[in-house]
């Protein structure tokens, strides 16, 4: 009962979050990055939609790193945006794990995507439904090191209100990325 | 008045190639600082192919890639010259050159933590990145193919197809030319293998101490298993000759 109660007050919490903002006027926005290092029994990224991947990875930063978590989790980070859609919300949110194609480790390369696991999860009177799984893209947000050219790097989503439509894409070194230009239905 | 007017042609033509070519010259200078900066992060070193393949052979990389550890010294020296602190100012970092995406993943780090990493945890890191790549559908069909565009498909090979990524080596093998993947500088997984085998050093040993060995994924091992029985133990089954 405690944890039907504790359940359903997360679920209260996740629609004030700020992990995860509300848009859905329909106009590109930039997926924005957590990091779930710090534990959270509200950001409803780590309880609802990527506890799996949390729990991987802190198996395995464990196994195989030899590392002391500490209460930590190990350093896993997603992106996501949330858009509201008749009385439900809907969470687009892409997660770096060891299961992702990453680019080239090469002294010549430059900033490439990652292809990785893709999750859309609607909550809805708090119940959360994962809708879709699938792959997407992933870059970390620029930091100050990197080149001027990509300083304008993201990952993008928008919903189209009419037909319940979620496109995604990629901008890096300011070209779109052909591969990254997806499309999921939501209705 | 045709000779002036044809004169002030000439010259506005001439002048307009000036300004076409100080325009070039002017956004080359202001496009210079968008490259990338290489950044050195904690102490230069300079180790040689010889050290990054012990390093190798004490890691965790499989066995069958460890064989040719010599080749994976020398794809550490071509990517960094051996300098485990630098960062390329774009995407990777260390010995092995490894991307912020896989420094996270496989070193529970970013990128100024893993290059001030000692050189065997890069190395670590790096061989399991490279494990985990062996099983991508591209380096299965590499494997399974045993020459590729002419060109064996030996351990340095597959290492530089994880290098380079599995997906773009994927790319390379549906195309089925050493030309389907190019990186921006037009290295592709072919130059990276020859140059991982160019840069090893002539007279490295790999973990036994022997010269170079050159067996690659497919290939048997010279000294078969059963060439070398082991000693016989008090728990042996023997089985005579008519009972078999």
């Amino acid at each position: 009962m405690s944890r039907l109660l504790m359940t359903a007050f997360v679920l209260m919490l996740s629609g004030v979050a700020g992990a995860v903002h509300a848009q859905s006027d329909g106009a590109w926005q930039t997926m924005t990055l957590s990091d779930f290092r710090e534990p959270s029994q509200t950001d409803p990224l780590q309880t609802m939609v990527w506890p799996d991947a949390i729990r991987d990875a802190n198996a395995y930063a464990t196994r195989e790193l030899k590392k002391n978590l500490n209460g930590r989790n190990a350093w896993v980070t997603a992106l996501s945006t949330r858009f509201e859609d008749k009385g439900r919300s809907i969470i687009l949110s892409t997660v770096l794990t060891r299961t992702c194609e990453s680019g080239a480790n090469h002294a010549g390369a430059g900033v490439e995507r990652s292809i990785c696991p893709l999750r859309i999860v609607t909550l809805d009177r708090g119940k959360a439904t994962t809708l879709r799984e699938d792959r997407g893209c992933y870059i970390d947000p620029p930091d100050a090191g990197l080149p001027a050219q990509n300083q304008g790097d993201s990952i993008q989503a928008r919903f189209d209100p009419a037909t319940g439509q979620i496109q995604m894409r990629a901008i890096i070194g300011g070209q779109l990325i052909a591969e990254c230009a997806r499309s999921f239905p939501t209705r | 008045m045709r000779t002036i007017l044809s004169d002030t042609l000439k010259m506005s033509f001439r002048m307009n190639r000036f300004i076409r070519a100080c325009l070039l010259v002017c956004t080359l200078f202001f496009a210079l600082p968008a490259s990338a900066q290489r950044t050195q992060f904690c102490e230069r070193t300079n180790y040689s192919a010889q050290e990054i393949t012990d390093a190798v052979n004490a890691s965790v990389l499989r066995d069958d890639l460890k064989s040719t550890s010599c080749t994976l010294g020398g794809l550490g020296r071509f990517e960094s010259g051996g300098n485990k602190g630098i960062f390329n100012g774009s995407c990777c970092t260390g010995i092995f050159q490894l991307n912020t995406a896989n420094v996270r993943r496989y070193a529970d780090t970013n990128r100024e933590g893993y290059a001030c990493m000692s050189l065997q945890e890069q190395v670590d890191a790096w061989a399991r990145l490279t494990n985990d790549g062996y099983n991508t559908p591209a380096v299965r069909r590499l494997m399974e193919m045993g020459t590729f565009d002419g060109q064996r498909v030996d351990a340095g090979f597959i290492a530089s197809c994880i290098q380079l990524g599995p997906g773009n080596c994927q790319q390379m093998v549906s195309s089925g030319r050493c030309s389907g993947f190019a990186d921006p500088n037009g290295t592709t997984i072919c130059d990276m293998a020859n140059a991982a085998r160019s840069n090893s050093d002539p007279n490295c040993r790999e973990g036994n101490n022997s010269q170079v060995c050159d067996m690659g994924p497919g290939d048997f091992p010279t000294t078969p298993v059963a060439a070398n029985p082991p000693a016989p133990s008090a728990n042996d089954i023997v089985v005579g000759p008519g009972q078999i």
